[in-house]
């Protein structure tokens, strides 16, 4: 059984696959009309006031899916005719208010903005929203919890406050603020912000992998991947993958266990350092705390660190990356990183295109997948890099007096504010910012099929089925084979 | 120079990549040739069924455990370094 959270991404989904397969059967052109139809075929429409609309908001869904406008600067896009204009922020009473004599609710208010009416057997408050500015005061005051906050999920799962109501009532994503961390994709009920997709690419470079002196595709996958898919062991989706005509699938784990090793040792170097291998997380500093640009460590991702090694080794390559990020697709477009990685997808875009395939990795057997050690693998969850640069700041033989770790792991983007808002002022005590956007860390990824509490659980397990249980027993092997550096 | 190069794919790994990369140098430089070979890394031979797998100037090689790089220091590089 296919398993998402929601129809939102159910419905992406579809589109994604039936666009994957057009691209695999070379009928994008003639195919693509027809998409709308196939997913909405009515007569009774389920989603929207009809199913024309429906049809409509496919068509948009399309465009996304073969890589949204390029004039847009971030990796994440609202379509506005599914946007369903959601009512404004403001405050409102409900019926669970009893009309008591005390009024908190009145008196906490700083801008009188509420009055009682009288509803025939008792009072109630009312709110004059000319007045009101939604501090949430009275919410705070009322101990009957009568007085409710309504924020639209996609301006409550925006932590970097870029999505704002437009004129016509519509989401906004103002792209100066935007960090691609793609939070408001997953928490929109309406699917109504996409993030972009490159699946056609990959599709491409299948292809001309398969033509006579095409290039080898590579794929380097998250640690995350671990019970992503929930009928499937994680070794039968490496043969999925390799159906799907990938030569070789590697663990960006591995990567993971080399950014750890080099970020430790830039840390005793430099004293003070915060992550890198989250690139909303960068974006956000970049975007809020210029000041604290310096200190982002040097260190390549995970991803690009990875692809970095196998391009050593393998210069006519090309490699997808395939992970729970939308802001990776970001990334993948930074000049020190776009000759590294050549397409990222996310593991949603991967089941539309394994689906796009026919290909049933129920019924594959079990390849294997296993490069990194414990430590590379639960960079996939928050903590994990703390966990690895303790790790190797150890298997280095650091003595507290040369440099004494004190670490802040951040889960999402609204710790990592706290944590940048003091480091920014000095009163930061401790000397080493883990920052994830996401919440749990990619875990809880935009573009991760499911999100649940068992998924840190089972990216803890995935690393104790780790064949190297150290950093060093997964990276030595580039001390004598070389390819490895910052 | 010769160029070696180790698979060290998932594969390959699991059967013991790490451990005949070890060995490689050990060999290499107790055969004197460590200078005269250049060890590199790949991330896949295509030939993951019989792993570990090592390049030597093209030449593939299959299952190259521990046991097998003396031997093959000495019968296949050892002379192409003085080819």
């Amino acid at each position: 059984m296919r398993k998402f959270d929601t129809n939102v991404q159910e419905l992406k989904y579809k589109v994604l696959r039936e666009v994957a397969r057009l691209a695999k059967d070379d009928r994008l052109a003639e195919g693509i009309p027809g998409i709308p139809e196939t997913i909405v075929p009515g007569p009774v429409a389920t989603m929207r006031c009809c199913i024309y609309k429906e049809r409509a908001i496919v068509n948009e869904r399309i465009k996304m899916a073969l890589g949204g406008h390029e004039e847009i600067p971030g990796e994440v896009e609202v379509l506005p005719i599914a946007c369903d204009e959601c009512p404004v922020s403001e405050i409102t009473v409900s019926d669970a208010c009893r009309g008591c004599i005390a009024h908190r609710c009145a008196n906490a208010c700083p801008k009188g903005a509420i009055s009682f009416v009288n509803r025939g057997t008792h009072t109630q408050a009312h709110i004059d929203h000319s007045k009101c500015i939604t501090c949430g005061k009275c919410v705070a005051a009322c101990p009957y919890s009568a007085i409710t906050k309504n924020v639209r999920p996609c301006e409550r799962a925006c932590k970097p406050g870029a999505i704002k109501m437009d004129e016509d009532r519509k989401a906004h994503i103002s792209y100066e603020k935007c960090v691609s961390c793609g939070a408001c994709v997953y928490q929109c009920p309406f699917g109504a912000i996409v993030d972009k997709s490159y699946i056609t690419k990959v599709v491409r470079l299948l292809k001309e992998a398969k033509q006579e002196g095409g290039a080898p595709v590579y794929a380097v996958v998250a640690p995350s991947i671990y019970g992503q898919f929930s009928d499937v062991t994680t070794g039968q989706v490496v043969s999925g993958l390799k159906a799907l005509g990938f030569s070789t699938v590697i663990e960006a784990a591995l990567g993971a266990d080399l950014v750890a090793y080099f970020e430790a040792k830039e840390l005793v170097e430099k004293g003070f350092l915060t992550t890198s291998c989250c690139p909303a997380f960068v974006s956000y500093i970049k975007k809020n705390f210029p000041k604290l640009e310096q200190h982002i460590s040097h260190n390549l991702s995970p991803m690009a660190m990875m692809a970095k090694v196998i391009k050593r080794a393998h210069p006519e390559c090309k490699i997808v990356f395939i992970g729970p990020c939308v802001a990776k697709k970001g990334e993948q477009k930074q000049e020190r990183v776009r000759d590294l990685v050549d397409v990222v997808i996310t593991f949603e875009e991967l089941q539309a295109l394994v689906d796009a395939y026919d290909i049933d990795m129920s019924t594959l057997e079990d390849d294997v997948l296993n490069n990194a050690s414990y430590y590379g693998r639960v960079f996939a969850r928050s903590g994990g890099v703390r966990d690895a640069v303790e790790e190797v700041l150890k298997e280095l033989e650091i003595k507290p007096e040369q440099f004494q770790l004190k670490p802040v792991a951040c889960s999402g983007l609204e710790e990592c504010k706290l944590a940048l808002l003091k480091a920014n002022k000095g009163v930061l005590e401790e000397n080493f910012i883990e920052g994830m956007a996401c919440e749990q860390g990619c875990i809880g990824g935009p573009g991760c099929l499911t999100h649940g509490p068992k998924e840190k659980a089972m990216v803890d397990k995935y690393g104790r089925l780790a064949l190297e249980k150290k950093v060093k027993d997964a990276v030595i092997i580039f001390d004598v084979l070389g390819g490895a550096d910052q | 120079m010769v160029k070696v190069s180790i698979c060290v794919g998932s594969a390959c790994h699991m059967k013991g990549a790490y451990a005949t990369t070890q060995m490689f140098q050990e060999a290499l430089e107790k055969a004197g040739i460590a200078d005269k070979v250049d060890l590199s890394a790949s991330f896949c031979m295509g030939e993951c069924k019989d792993g570990p797998c090592v390049r030597v100037d093209g030449v593939k090689f299959h299952h190259v455990d521990q046991s097998r790089v003396e031997s093959l220091v000495t019968e296949e590089i050892l002379p192409r370094t003085q080819a």
